[in-house]
């Protein structure tokens, strides 16, 4: 069978746009195989002469087609050719005796309005949902303090195109609102519905916009939901790939030894961990813990590092980072005695061929955190122990330079 | 659709309802039966029977009795032809008001 694929010209709510596009598609041999919105599948033939109706047909999800409609349409020599959204029903005849489908404006009138306000109800859900829909994503930017990190590693982009491709569905669903408000209200006057009308010959930009807008709303959902996945498990220290991290060893000095937390194989105390985002392509977590051997205290480092896909993000990043760092609850540090009040101080160390580089200190140098950022790499490190990151300045810059 | 909540019958709703009277119906059968009637006048398409056929077994005025094949026959109900008859004595009381106003 010879198919052929057309973009559909009209909205589905334009009725007589509708009727008089398909007719004429039949004139010049092409029958409707299959309507949709946005292009229809057409069958070759000879040209020939069909009336097309669309009539409104509400169907739940597990409705059959309603065969009694269709059978008693059928005597009067209309056939049901496809259905649309499960809400209309396209008939067709070749025959010119073939009664209209509707002599009574009143009657056609019920349904239509039931559509018009089933499609208006649909409308005002949508709307609600895009007024929504930005007070969610504000909450996800905002919602813990840390929005640069929020935007590179939350949903908000995906979130911001559906509310931008949202808006154009609502404009676009005001338009039908329009059409079938129009309709039912020509048939409430007890006016026939028109079946034949000038149409457009195309509308290139609407389609062209939604498909471009659902590729790319689909390619972000699907990148951001699928791409966390493809990263690595929890790993060994020594797979660290893209960056040398700095060492807690170093950081110590010669009494310090790795703790260990083994469970299945896997040292969840020392470990490296690697993630994908749509916006940050490589992001690793370093963790090591360890203990002194000087009294048994325990000491820990973690470090996050970046490669984002937007390089103006980097710097705000690490500021963000170390703000956030330093005004932390007590308990999300590891070993932070409970009531003590603690006072930071943050140095910035320019002139050591970064974009930024700053450690924030405690008072007691008891927590620390260091932030590095160049070009697009980013590398932040939390740190208890007792070492000094100030004094490893060199080896914090290292981990963003190539 | 029985009594007050009713109101009037529309000309093809009362046709449609009329043509049960003598005997159970199909569709093609309806519409001849109004189009004959009626003379011509009130001509039904298959969207508006359809229409009226649900409106009418939903409300219990007719019932399906018969689905051979395609083809579904309808019976009026007792209920319907309380309806019909309540549909006629309005349309005489008009006629009378009309033609009293005409002397």
């Amino acid at each position: 069978m010879n198919r052929v694929y057309k973009l559909t010209p009209v909205s589905q709510y334009d009725v007589a746009g509708v009727e008089s596009w398909l007719s004429d598609m039949a004139r010049r041999g092409l029958y409707l195989k299959k309507f949709r919105p946005l292009f229809c599948t057409f069958t070759r033939g000879a040209p020939g002469q069909i009336r097309y109706r669309l009539e409104p047909h509400r169907r739940a999800l597990d409705d059959e087609l309603p065969q009694s409609m269709l059978e008693l349409y059928k005597q009067f020599g209309w056939d049901c050719v496809d259905e649309v959204n499960r809400s209309l029903l396209i008939f067709s005849t070749r025959d010119p005796e073939a009664p209209e489908l509707h002599t009574d404006p009143e009657l056609q009138w019920k349904q239509w309005h039931q559509l018009y306000k089933s499609v208006r109800a649909s409308f005002v859900f949508d709307l609600v949902l895009a007024l929504l829909l930005p007070a969610f994503i504000g909450y996800l930017l905002l919602g813990n303090g840390t929005p640069v990190l929020n935007f590179i590693q939350n949903s908000i982009l995906p979130l911001t195109l559906l509310e931008v491709w949202l808006i154009a569905y609502l404009v676009a669903a005001l338009q039908d609102i329009n059409l079938l408000s129009a309709v039912s209200r020509q048939l409430k006057e007890g006016v026939a519905l028109d079946h034949r009308a000038l149409y457009p010959r195309r509308r290139p930009m609407a389609v062209l916009g939604f498909l471009t807008s659902l590729i790319i709303l689909m390619v972000l959902v699907v990148g951001h939901y699928i791409l966390p996945f493809t990263g690595s498990g929890i790993r060994p220290l020594e797979q660290v790939e893209n960056f040398t991290p700095l060492s807690l060893a170093n950081l110590e000095g010669g009494e310090y030894h790795p703790d260990s937390f083994s469970v299945n194989g896997l040292d969840y105390a020392n470990f490296c961990r690697q993630e994908h985002y749509l916006l940050c392509w490589h992001q690793w977590e370093v963790v090591e813990s360890g203990v002194m051997e000087a009294g048994d205290i325990w000491v820990r480092m973690e470090i996050q590092w970046y490669d984002l896909s937007l390089p103006f993000l980097a710097r705000p990043l690490a500021q963000e980072q170390i703000d956030s760092a330093t005004k932390l609850d007590d308990d999300i540090w590891w070993t932070a005695p409970e009531d003590e009040a603690r006072t930071w101080s943050i140095t910035q160390y320019p002139g050591l061929g970064c974009d930024y580089l700053a450690v924030a200190q405690d008072g007691n140098r008891t927590f620390q955190v260091a932030a590095a950022a160049l070009g697009s790499r980013v590398a932040v490190v939390r740190y208890t122990g007792h070492g000094d990151l100030s004094l490893h300045l060199q080896e914090l810059a290292a981990m963003v330079k190539s | 659709m029985g009594g007050k909540e009713r109101g009037a019958l529309t000309e093809p709703m009362f046709y449609v309802l009329m043509s049960f009277l003598r005997r159970d119906m199909c569709g093609i059968d309806i519409t001849e039966f109004v189009e004959h009637k009626t003379r011509g006048r009130v001509r039904l398409g298959p969207g508006t029977l359809y229409t009226l056929l649900g409106k009418f077994q939903e409300s219990g005025l007719i019932k399906e009795i018969q689905v051979d094949g395609r083809k579904r026959t309808y019976r009026i109900t007792p209920k319907g032809r309380a309806a019909y008859q309540e549909e006629l004595e309005r349309l005489r009381a008009c006629i009378r008001d009309g033609e009293g106003e005409m002397l």
